[in-house]
C-alpha cells in the first residue's frame, strides 16, 4: 500500500472517529432530554403527597369553593374534610410547607390560572411569615412545575442560576435533588403511589403526633430574651396582592391566625405589631382578620405537637370553629375597604 | 468555578474546542489564557499574585540556569526559596503567625492589636508554590535546563487541571511533553473523558455519599454515639480517598484533553502491607516531592547519625506533610503520629523482613493481615486529620473504641447516620465498584475489554456510567476536600 493510500485511510478513520464522537454526544443529549421528560411526566402523574396537590392544581381538578392558602400552619391546622362537611361546600388546602407569602402568591396565581376562583379564600397568618423567603423550602417539589410562568419567575428571583439550570438543563434537577426524587418519578411512571410522600386529604396533612419537644429547644435557645419577628413591607405587599387577586375573582377573603400554644406568646416580643399588620392589610384590602391565637384551644397542649402546629385532634376542633365563622363570612360578606 | 459545576463544563467545552481548532503556534497561548481565565474566576487579585510569582521565578530560573556564576545562582535560589516559602507562610499560616506575634510581642515591648485580619489563602497556593520551588531547585541542581519561554513556564505553573489541588507535576515531566503544541489523539481524549467520568463517580457517588454520615459524626462528635463514631472512623479514610482520588482522576483526564499526561497520586493505598508502603501509595506527588526536596537532603546531611538520622529525617518529613495541610495542631499531630509509625516501621524493617523470611506461611498471611492492620493504623491516625480540634479528636478516639464491645450497635449507628440501610447499601456497592475499577485500571483491563466490544455496547457502558453518576451522586457539597489545602 502506498503512503498516500495510508494517509487516505488514516484521514478516513479520523473522520469516522470524529463523526462517531459527534453522534455519541448528540445521542447522549437527546437521551438526557428524553429521560428528563419521562421523569418529569412521572412526577406529574403522582396522586399523593405534595406532588399530588400540585398535579391536581395545575390540572385544574380542584375548583374548590373554600380555598386554604398558607404555609405549614395552613397545611396541618385546617382539616378540609370538616370544613366541607360543615359548610356543604368543597374545601381544599394548598398550604405550602416552609413557605412565605412571596412563594404562596405564585402558587395562588397558578391555582387561579387553572381553576375556578373560590367563593371563600382563607389565608393563614403566623408570627414568622411576614418576611420573604430567601430560598425555597423542599425545592424539589417545584421541579415539574417550572413551566408555570408565575412559579418559575418567582423562584428565579430567589436564585436565578440555580432555577435556570433546573428548568433548562436536562436531568440537572434530578441530580441536584438526589435519588429519592428520581424514585418518586419512576413510581409515578409506573403508576404506583409515591412511597415517601405523606397522605394529604383535600390537601390537608393530618399529623398524628403528640408534643415533640421542639418548643422546649426553642425556649432553651431564646431564653428569657424573647424574639422579635421581622415585619417586612415587601411581605405585606404580597399578602395584599393575594387578597386583591382573590377578590377580583369574586371571593370573600379572610386572613386567619390559627391557635398557637399560649406559652409561645411571651416569647413574641412584637406580637401586637405582627397582629396589627395582618389586621391592617386585611381591612384595607376588603378582607377580614380572624384571630384565634388566644382561643381556648391555645391553652391545651394536647392539641399541638409544637407551639405553632396542631395535631390531628386539634385541627379537627379548630376546623369546626373556623367553619362556623366562615359560614357567617359567607352570609354577611367582608367589609368594603 | 469548581470542576463539578455546570459553568466549568461550559468553560471546558469552549476552551478545549478553541485549543483543538487553534493553529499549532497559538495553542500554548490558548492554554495559558484558559488557565488564567479559570483561575481568575476564583479571584482576580490572586491571579495577579500568581502572575507575579510566575514571572519572578521564571527570571530566577534564567539567572540560575544561564551561567551568571555560582555565587549569583546560590543567591538567586536562596532568594526564590525564601520568598516562595514566605508567601506560602503568610497566606497559609498567617493566623498562627499572628497568634505567636500576639504572645511574644509584649515581651519585646510591642503592643498586640486585637483586630482580626480576614485573609483567605489563594486557592491552590500550596500546589503551585511547590511546583515553583521544585523548578528552582531542579534548575539549580542541574536536573533541568531553565525554561526560556515565559509562556511555557506559565503553562506549567498555572495549568488549570492541576492548579486547584495537583497532582504536583515536576517541571521536567511537564516540559518533556511539549505542552501546547499539538492535539491529543481521539483515543487519548476518550481515555481522558472516561477518567473524568470515573473521577466524578468517585467524588459524587462514593465520597459525598459516605460524607453524609461521616461528616455528621465528625461535626458533632459529642452528640454522636460510640457506634456512630467508630463507623465514621472506618469510613472517613474511604471518603477522603474517593474524594481526592476522584479529583486527581478528573485532573488527569482534563490534562489528556490537552495532550498532557499528569502523574498519578494514588496506587491502591488500602492494599498497602505496612505503613511505609501506604505512604508510597498515598498522595504520591506530595510524598515524592517532600522525599526529593526535604527527606533526601536531610538524610544526606544526617547520614553520620545512623539510625537516629534516619528517624529524624522521616519524622521531619511527616511533620512537613502534616503542616502542609494547614496551621492546625491537629495536622501537626497527624504528621507526628504518622511520623512515629513510619519511624517504627523503618527501624524494624530489617528484623521484620528476616522474620518473614524464616516464616514463609506468615509472609503469605501478611498479604491479608498487613493491609488490615495498616488500614486500622491509618484510620485512627486520620481522626486527627478530620477532627476540628485536638480535644475533639481525643473524644472521637476515646469514644469510638468502646463500640468494639458492642458490634451489634454498629448496624443501628449506620442506620442513624445514613437514615436507613439503603443508603449504606449504595455506599458498599459503590466502594466495591470503585476498587474493582481501580484494580482493572492498574492492569489496563477495563480499557482493553472495552476496546474489544462492539461500538453500541461501549456506548451503552458510557451512557450507563454517566447515568450512575447523575442519579446516584450527592450534589450538596460544594467542593472537594483537598481544594482547601
Amino acid at each position: 500500500m502506498s503512503s498516500s493510500d495510508q494517509a487516505l485511510r488514516a484521514d478516513r478513520s479520523t473522520r469516522l472517529a470524529k463523526t462517531q464522537a459527534f453522534a455519541f454526544c448528540l445521542i447522549g443529549i437527546v437521551l438526557m432530554f428524553v429521560i428528563n421528560g419521562a421523569l418529569i411526566s412521572g412526577l406529574r402523574r403522582l396522586h399523593n403527597g405534595d406532588f399530588g396537590v400540585w398535579n391536581a392544581l395545575v390540572a385544574g381538578d380542584i375548583n374548590a369553593d373554600v380555598l386554604v392558602i398558607g404555609a405549614s400552619r395552613a397545611l396541618v391546622d385546617v382539616d378540609c374534610e370538616v370544613v366541607t362537611k360543615r359548610l356543604a361546600q368543597s374545601c381544599f388546602d394548598i398550604g405550602l410547607d416552609g413557605s412565605a407569602y412571596n412563594l404562596q402568591q405564585p402558587l395562588l396565581e397558578t391555582y387561579l390560572a387553572h381553576n375556578r376562583p373560590p367563593r371563600i379564600a382563607i389565608v393563614s397568618a403566623d408570627i414568622a411569615s411576614l418576611s420573604n423567603a430567601r430560598e425555597a423550602y423542599h425545592p424539589q417539589q417545584y421541579l415539574p412545575y417550572l413551566d408555570q410562568p408565575q412559579v418559575y419567575e418567582r423562584l428565579k428571583s430567589l436564585d436565578p442560576t440555580l432555577w435556570w439550570k433546573q428548568r433548562y438543563l436536562p436531568l440537572y434537577g434530578f441530580a441536584h435533588h438526589g435519588l429519592s426524587l428520581t424514585i418518586s418519578a419512576v413510581q409515578g411512571l409506573i403508576k404506583s403511589p409515591d412511597s415517601a410522600a405523606p397522605t394529604r386529604v383535600r390537601g390537608h396533612l393530618a399529623v398524628d403526633l403528640s408534643w415533640d419537644g421542639s418548643f422546649d429547644n426553642f425556649m432553651r435557645e431564646v431564653g428569657d430574651r424573647g424574639k422579635i419577628f421581622p415585619v417586612e413591607p415587601a411581605a405585606i405587599a404580597h399578602v395584599a396582592a393575594m387578597i386583591r387577586e382573590l377578590r377580583a375573582g369574586g371571593a370573600q377573603v379572610a386572613i386567619f391566625y390559627s391557635p398557637e400554644w399560649r406559652e409561645m406568646h411571651r416569647f413574641e416580643l412584637n406580637r401586637s405589631e405582627v397582629l396589627s399588620s395582618y389586621r391592617t392589610v386585611a381591612t384595607s384590602n376588603g378582607a377580614v382578620f380572624l384571630d384565634y391565637s388566644d382561643s381556648p384551644l391555645s391553652f391545651d397542649r394536647s392539641y399541638f405537637y409544637n407551639s405553632q402546629h396542631m395535631n390531628r385532634r386539634g385541627a379537627i376542633l379548630f376546623s369546626q370553629v373556623l367553619s362556623s365563622d366562615l359560614a357567617v363570612l359567607a352570609t354577611r360578606g367582608a367589609p368594603t375597604p | 468555578m469548581t470542576f463539578q459545576s455546570v459553568e466549568f463544563a461550559a468553560f471546558l467545552t469552549v476552551a478545549a474546542f478553541i485549543y483543538w481548532l487553534a493553529a499549532e503556534r497559538f495553542k500554548r497561548y490558548v492554554l495559558l489564557l484558559a488557565s488564567y481565565v479559570f483561575y481568575a474566576t476564583w479571584s482576580l487579585p490572586y491571579t495577579a499574585l500568581l502572575t507575579i510569582l510566575t514571572i519572578v521565578t521564571h527570571r530566577v530560573g534564567l539567572i540560575i540556569g544561564h551561567g551568571h556564576g555560582e555565587r549569583q545562582a546560590r543567591r538567586a535560589v536562596g532568594f526564590a526559596i525564601v520568598g516562595l516559602v514566605m508567601v506560602l507562610a503568610v497566606f497559609k499560616y498567617w493566623k498562627i503567625l499572628l497568634t505567636i506575634a500576639a504572645q511574644i510581642g509584649p515581651s519585646f515591648g510591642l503592643n498586640h492589636s486585637s483586630r482580626t485580619y480576614d485573609l483567605i489563602a489563594p486557592i491552590g497556593i500550596s500546589y503551585y508554590i511547590f511546583k515553583l520551588i521544585s523548578y528552582v531547585l531542579d534548575v539549580y541542581w542541574e536536573r533541568l535546563p531553565a525554561q526560556t519561554s515565559l509562556i511555557d513556564f506559565g503553562n506549567y505553573v498555572s495549568f488549570f487541571p492541576q492548579i486547584l489541588s495537583g497532582p504536583i507535576q515536576r517541571a521536567g515531566d511537564f516540559f518533556r511533553q511539549h505542552p501546547g503544541t499539538h492535539n491529543p489523539t481521539l483515543a487519548r481524549m476518550q481515555r481522558g473523558l472516561r477518567l473524568i467520568v470515573f473521577g466524578l463517580f468517585q467524588k459524587f457517588v462514593v465520597a459525598d455519599r459516605i460524607g453524609l454520615g461521616v461528616d455528621q459524626a465528625f461535626l458533632h462528635p459529642r452528640d454522636s454515639t460510640s457506634g456512630q463514631l467508630l463507623v465514621a472512623v472506618y469510613l472517613f479514610p474511604w471518603q477522603l480517598y474517593a474524594d481526592f482520588s476522584g479529583l486527581t482522576d478528573i485532573a488527569i483526564g482534563l490534562g489528556r484533553l490537552f495532550d498532557i499526561e499528569s502523574p498519578k497520586n494514588f496506587d491502591a493505598p488500602f492494599f498497602a502491607v505496612d505503613i511505609a508502603d501506604f505512604w508510597r501509595r498515598w498522595h504520591i506527588t506530595l510524598t515524592t516531592w517532600l522525599t526529593d526536596y526535604l527527606f533526601t537532603p536531610l538524610r544526606l546531611k544526617l547520614r553520620s547519625w545512623g539510625q537516629l538520622g534516619l528517624a529524624i529525617a522521616v519524622f521531619a518529613n511527616m511533620i512537613a506533610i502534616g503542616v502542609w495541610h494547614g496551621a492546625k495542631w491537629t495536622f501537626v499531630l497527624f504528621g507526628a503520629s504518622s511520623g512515629i509509625l513510619l519511624v517504627a516501621a523503618a527501624l524494624t524493617q530489617r528484623k521484620r523482613n528476616q522474620f518473614y523470611k524464616r516464616h514463609p506461611s506468615l509472609a503469605r498471611a501478611r498479604r491479608i493481615t498487613g493491609p488490615l492492620l495498616t488500614f486500622h493504623l491509618v484510620a485512627f491516625s486520620f481522626i486527627l486529620f478530620r477532627a476540628a480540634s485536638v480535644s475533639e479528636a481525643w473524644h472521637v478516639f476515646a469514644h469510638a473504641l468502646p463500640a468494639y464491645l458492642h458490634p451489634g450497635r454498629l448496624r443501628v449507628a449506620i442506620q442513624e447516620l445514613w437514615h436507613g440501610g439503603s443508603q449504606f447499601a449504595i455506599i458498599v456497592a459503590a466502594l466495591l465498584t470503585m476498587e474493582l475499577c481501580h484494580l482493572a485500571r492498574r492492569r489496563a483491563l477495563l480499557g482493553r475489554w472495552l476496546y474489544c466490544r462492539p461500538l453500541w455496547l461501549r456506548w451503552c457502558v458510557y451512557y450507563a456510567a454517566v447515568s450512575v453518576v447523575l442519579f446516584f451522586g450527592i450534589y450538596t457539597t460544594k467542593t472537594f476536600i483537598y481544594v482547601q489545602f
